[in-house]
């Protein structure tokens, strides 16, 4: 029961958003950029 | 009142609680030493009774809990993950997900009720600290260092997997990070994991396999898993990888790569796993290597500390170290997540304005690492007797020569003395020693002793004053966290068809007058003892070195494979014998095998053991 409300909310809710989401912006940020000086994030502090 | 915090690492693996008073360090221990369950990820409850005994505190004196990663911020980055692997992660999905929806986002709450139940008295307000706090916290703050940069390199805590800080008096800044997916560990897992060991357990198994192979693979790997830039800082090509969408390492395209499936466990090693393994060790070391540069630059530091995972690789250590990237580096020796409870108690401390009291002293705040348990002879007597085992309690001295006498005949000895060593090395409280200088010792101890795979190199212990006569060491290594290279005049010449030699053939080169602790390369994982690090130890090293000329120990945690280390009496005593091990110094107790009688189990205690 439990599992086939998961498969629901995965393939009809999760998908869509998270294919809308990894299209508009990525968290994961998978790319290659081999024109970048560097991949480090700086901190900022306030 | 003095301000007490307790630190707390759970749930993921390697447990453990660590206790500090006004910044100094107490107790601190993994809970698989109680547990005998290795790796143990539940909550630390024997580990933390363990830290309030050991101080005489209850758990209502305590000022503070500070818990070692912050599950909030690592649900967003787990939902993240599910959110962006659609439509392939549903079975990672479902499985993980109601875990993490009933308590794992609540973690911190989960704790709570966890030291509640442990019925110790009221229980302290409790504060989360970022994983990599945890870790820069617990390299910095315990560090001889007034000042220094901070490298921490793991698999992943809540978002970030590299991190870059600045440590001065009793403040860590953070300079910059890497994020999840892009991680060293997770890289260094992925082939761990692709080569049959296991994940999170294997890492170090891989890292003595390199020396074995030859690093064809490493331009391959530079050129489709990971790109570098020259400050270090990389990115991984997750179309190889399966953790986003997976409960595993590695896919069909990882295979096709490397030109087959995964080595399954216990399979046969290949060519192919020695070459895989030389290749991301050296991809490992050029990345941590490019980012001790960087962080050296940004901080204008001359000392570098360091933790998180891969900061027990040893070898990637000792590169730093020869290459003289920084004039010395200072290792946590729990680097690992049982680490992070010693850095979440030491981050809490200093924002309560806790002082570093052992800077000025020339040592670092650990104790050797010595910060376990330790039990009295009396107790130690108690078992022996209840077990009807024979022994003898000779003077002090006396147990000593004996010792050494036994190891210089070719004998195996358990030395079980003082406090267990916090951390994933035995540094001579818990620990199997033998004669370095014996041919056969490595093959005795792998196979009749650990029961483990032939392949794996033992570590030295060496008199700290005697360490560059024998070993091209730049700095000393009290924990076993640096691999330096034998000394020229040490080495033994080999024969012209040694050249030729290739892959497990390499193990029966004798290459140096320290053979048991040579690996196939020339390195040794050295651990260096001086007197005020540990006295007992520092003494039987210099006893054997009056007997043999050889201020050299063979060093080996105190276990079989797939077991925890030693903690109990009763541990030490039952691995005593289970295995061939000839002679047990336990306290002021002496115990040989063949005055033994016969020892009975109920069932097999290798299947009970899962292997490693």
């Amino acid at each position: 029961m439990r599992r086939g409300i998961l498969f629901l909310f995965y393939f009809l809710v999760l998908t869509p958003v998270g294919l809308l989401y990894r299209m508009l912006q990525d968290p994961l940020r998978r790319e290659f950029r081999p024109d970048a000086q560097s991949y480090l994030i700086r901190v900022r502090h306030h | 009142m003095p301000h007490l915090a307790l630190g707390i690492s759970s749930y993921y693996h390697d447990s453990a609680a660590a206790l500090v008073e006004d910044g100094k360090v107490i107790a601190a221990a993994q809970e698989e030493r109680f547990s005998r369950r290795r790796h143990d990820p539940s909550f630390p409850a024997q580990a933390v009774k363990y830290c309030l005994q050991e101080s005489g505190a209850k758990l209502g004196d305590v000022s503070t809990v500070a818990y070692y990663e912050n599950p909030r911020l690592k649900f967003r980055r787990v939902l993240a993950t599910f959110a962006t692997a659609v439509p392939y992660g549903f079975a990672a999905f479902s499985e993980a997900l109601p875990d993490w929806l009933s308590w794992k986002r609540r973690a911190d709450d989960k704790v709570r009720q966890e030291l509640a139940g442990l019925g110790l008295g009221p229980v302290p307000a409790l504060s989360c600290h970022r994983h990599h706090e945890s870790h820069a916290a617990s390299a910095f703050f315990p560090s001889p260092y007034d000042s220094a940069a901070v490298l921490c390199v793991d698999g992943v805590g809540e978002w970030a997997t590299t991190t870059l800080w600045h440590g001065r008096d009793r403040k860590l800044r953070q300079l910059a990070e890497i994020r999840f997916p892009h991680s060293l560990g997770l890289l260094y897992s992925a082939f761990t994991y692709f080569c049959g060991f296991k994940v999170d357990s294997g890492e170090y198994k891989l890292m003595g396999l390199a020396p074995y192979g030859k690093p064809r693979f490493a331009d391959v790997i530079r050129k489709e898993l990971i790109d570098i830039k020259p400050d270090g800082s990389f990115r991984l090509n997750m179309r190889y990888f399966a953790y986003l969408h997976g409960q595993v390492m590695t896919g069909r395209r990882f295979e096709e790569l490397f030109h087959g499936p995964r080595r399954g466990p216990e399979g046969p090693l290949t060519e192919r796993e020695f070459d895989l393994a030389a290749s991301i060790q050296q991809v490992t070391e050029e990345v941590v290597g490019r980012l001790a540069r960087t962080v050296r630059r940004l901080t204008g530091e001359r000392r570098l500390c360091l933790a998180g995972g891969v900061a027990l690789n040893c070898v990637a250590n000792g590169k730093l170290a020869e290459e003289k990237v920084f004039d010395e580096i200072w290792v946590q020796p729990a680097a690992g997540d049982a680490g992070g409870a010693l850095g979440a108690a030491l981050s809490a401390a200093m924002g309560h304005g806790a002082s570093r009291a052992h800077l000025g002293s020339g040592h670092d705040g650990m104790s050797g690492a010595r910060l376990g348990p330790e039990y009295e002879d009396e107790e130690i007597r108690g078992y022996l007797d209840a077990k009807e085992l024979r022994y003898s309690r000779p003077e002090p001295d006396a147990l000593v020569q004996e010792v050494v006498a036994a190891l210089d005949g070719g004998k195996v000895v358990g030395w079980f003395q003082g406090r267990m060593e916090f951390g994933p090395r035995a540094l001579g409280n818990r620990s199997i020693l033998g004669d370095p200088r014996d041919p056969d010792m490595q093959t005795k101890m792998n196979l009749k002793i650990k029961f483990r795979e032939s392949f794996r190199p033992f570590a030295p212990s060496v008199l700290a004053s005697d360490a560059r006569d024998y070993f091209r060491l730049t700095q000393d290594s009290p924990y076993m966290l640096l691999v330096a290279d034998i000394e020229h005049s040490k080495q033994v010449a080999s024969s012209p068809s040694a050249a030729q030699t290739t892959g497990l053939d390499l193990l029966r080169i004798q290459r140096s007058v320290l053979p048991a602790v040579t690996h196939v390369d020339m390195s040794a994982r050295v651990q260096t003892v001086a007197e005020e690090d540990n006295p007992a130890y520092h003494r039987l090293l210099s006893a054997f070195k009056e007997r043999t000329g050889c201020p050299v120990l063979v060093n080996t945690s105190f276990n079989v494979r797939g077991e925890p280390i030693v903690n109990t009496p009763a541990d030490a005593v039952t691995c005593f014998m289970r295995t061939d091990i000839d002679m047990l110094a336990i306290g002021g107790f002496l115990l040989r095998k063949e005055e033994q009688p016969a020892w009975h189990e109920n069932g097999d205690w290798r299947t009970e053991i899962p292997l490693d």
